[in-house]
């Protein structure tokens, strides 16, 4: 399968707002292996790196529906192909990071896809949408199988399976969230919140890059392997965790609702002009605007044609499209960027007819 | 640092010194009350499981006997001052080769263990210097057995 091929694919996440009242709008179960007889990938050599994706790869390809995957070399892929990937979280930093003798094995309809050599030998990751770790847990748990007729890993009874940071060796497996927070973005609230989940082994961060920026509001809530013993007590304590979290973003957009001084009704209101008016939008103002116009919808200030629920899919994937386009253009420092990017959020607006609720006109 | 928890009208406190503290994920004062406000459920969990861990003592793991910690990986050569500054391991067999630094239980435990028989050892050297200055000659002889018998102490 071709790059394009796989970008023209849909995105698999659709926030579910049933379920975790448009907070939460995906999670994703990792998980790691590595071969017993090969050093870990950040101290192997360009050739031992070569060998185990050799090792790896055709057992891969050997699972149904990865034959036809996306399989590239991290040397084949452009950095804005790469940007473009980790937008999509079909990539993880630290891959993106990699060069020789590390790949990436994305299949189009399926929500799974490999890295080889990215911090361990192997590395899966399924994402589901809303919080669907035993959905997640359970397709690792046949492809560990199916794996591990042709693999053997590196393991020991005392430690479990050996991962290159000796804290995350165990089950192998790790889960995150994706989170959309502009209730305590807004309200300043989220370096206390960083903290304070540091206490409780878990740990968040920006969606869309590594550094402090709470760009669009979207957040990656991760468990830290810490004194659980069990993938069920790990899962235990984070959703508990990720369900608190979810009430304080609630009841944090409440409140700054009722404000007397219409702090967020302006704030939604200043993003939609912007995204009416403007004839230039970075990608920050998109995302931002975006995030609150989500939030508008969710609190009933814009109401649309389409229904709530369709439009806060809508409006998700317009910005991770845009931004997706952002990073492949980027490359080729194309001076027309912003300018198209206004032209898109106005036709997205126009082709989505909408209204401001009476109340907050 | 110290802590001090109340449930159920029975106190428990706890002292830990700043790397414990840190690695128990309790070193910085202000975002701790913070997390106790702010996710007060999880919060108090996360701490009644800390009092019990800490409570019954240390885990049982203990290391083999003679186990040598090695500066680097006879495997892959990765080397332990690698692991210290980066967290990250060389190969699977590294495991094995720095099980000692891996596992601080299990270092705790031989260190004691250490401790303890270098503390019968000093004790019996003295009673021996004393049977000697008492020209008490089969008391003497039993003690360097004794001592003879112990087994040689660790640098």
């Amino acid at each position: 399968m071709k790059f394009d091929t796989l970008l023209r694919a849909p995105h698999l996440w659709n926030p579910d707002r049933n379920t975790t009242d448009g907070v939460v709008f995906g999670s994703i179960v990792r998980m790691v292996r590595n071969l017993p007889d090969f050093p870990f990938p950040g101290w192997s050599t360009e050739d031992t790196r070569a060998a185990v994706a050799t090792r790896i790869l055709p057992v891969i390809k050997e699972i149904r529906g990865f034959k036809t995957a996306f399989y590239a070399e991290m040397p084949e892929l452009s950095y804005g192909q790469r940007r473009a990937l980790l937008t999509r979280k079909q990539m993880t930093p630290c891959m993106a990071a990699r060069q020789d003798g590390c790949h990436v094995v994305i299949p189009q309809k399926k929500n799974v896809f490999f890295m080889v050599n990215e911090e361990e030998h192997l590395v899966a990751h399924v994402f589901n949408n809303g919080l669907e770790f035993d959905s997640g847990l359970d397709t690792l748990s046949e492809l560990d199988e199916l794996l591990s007729e042709r693999l053997s890993f590196a393991y020991s009874e005392k430690n479990g399976y050996l991962t290159s940071i000796p804290s995350e060796a165990g089950d192998g497996l790790q889960l995150y969230c994706l989170l959309h927070l502009p209730g305590l973005t807004c309200a300043n609230m989220m370096n206390q919140v960083t903290k304070a989940l540091e206490k409780l082994h878990v740990s968040i961060s920006p969606y869309f890059s590594d550094a402090q920026d709470d760009t669009g509001h979207l957040f990656v809530l991760f468990s830290i392997p810490g004194p659980e013993g069990s993938i069920d007590e790990l899962q235990e304590n984070f959703l508990d965790v990720v369900h608190h979290l979810v009430r304080r973003e609630l009841q944090v957009r409440r409140k700054l609702h009722a404000e007397p001084g219409l702090h967020l009704q302006d704030a939604i209101g200043r993003a939609y002009g912007l995204l009416t008016n403007c004839h230039r939008l970075s990608i920050k103002e998109l995302r931002d605007a975006i995030s609150l116009l989500r939030l508008g919808t969710l609190q009933g200030i814009i109401c649309w044609a389409e229904g709530e629920r369709d439009m806060l899919v809508a409006l998700h994937h317009f910005a991770l499209d845009q931004a997706t386009l952002t990073a492949l253009a980027e490359e080729n420092g194309d001076p027309s960027l912003c300018i198209r990017r206004a032209t898109a959020a106005r036709d997205f607006l126009n082709n989505h007819p909408h209204h401001f609720s009476e109340t907050t006109a | 640092m110290f802590l001090t928890q109340i449930i159920n009208g029975q106190v428990s406190e706890l002292a830990l010194c700043e790397a414990c503290a840190r690695a128990k994920g309790l070193f910085d004062p202000q975002s701790l009350t913070f997390a106790e406000k702010f996710f007060p459920e999880e919060f108090k969990n996360r701490l009644d499981k800390l009092v019990r861990e800490l409570t019954a003592g240390e885990p049982s793991a203990k290391a083999p006997a003679g186990r040598n910690i090695l500066s680097r990986c006879p495997v892959c050569g990765f080397k332990i001052d690698d692991y210290r500054r980066t967290g990250h391991l060389g190969c699977p067999d590294c495991y094995s080769a720095f099980a000692r630094e891996l596992d601080p239980a299990a270092e705790a435990v031989e260190a004691a263990s250490d401790e303890s028989a270098a503390i019968t050892r000093a004790r019996l050297e003295r009673e021996l210097q004393q049977a000697i200055a008492r020209e008490d000659y089969e008391r003497a002889a039993i003690l360097r057995d004794q001592i003879n018998s112990q087994p040689p102490a660790h640098s």
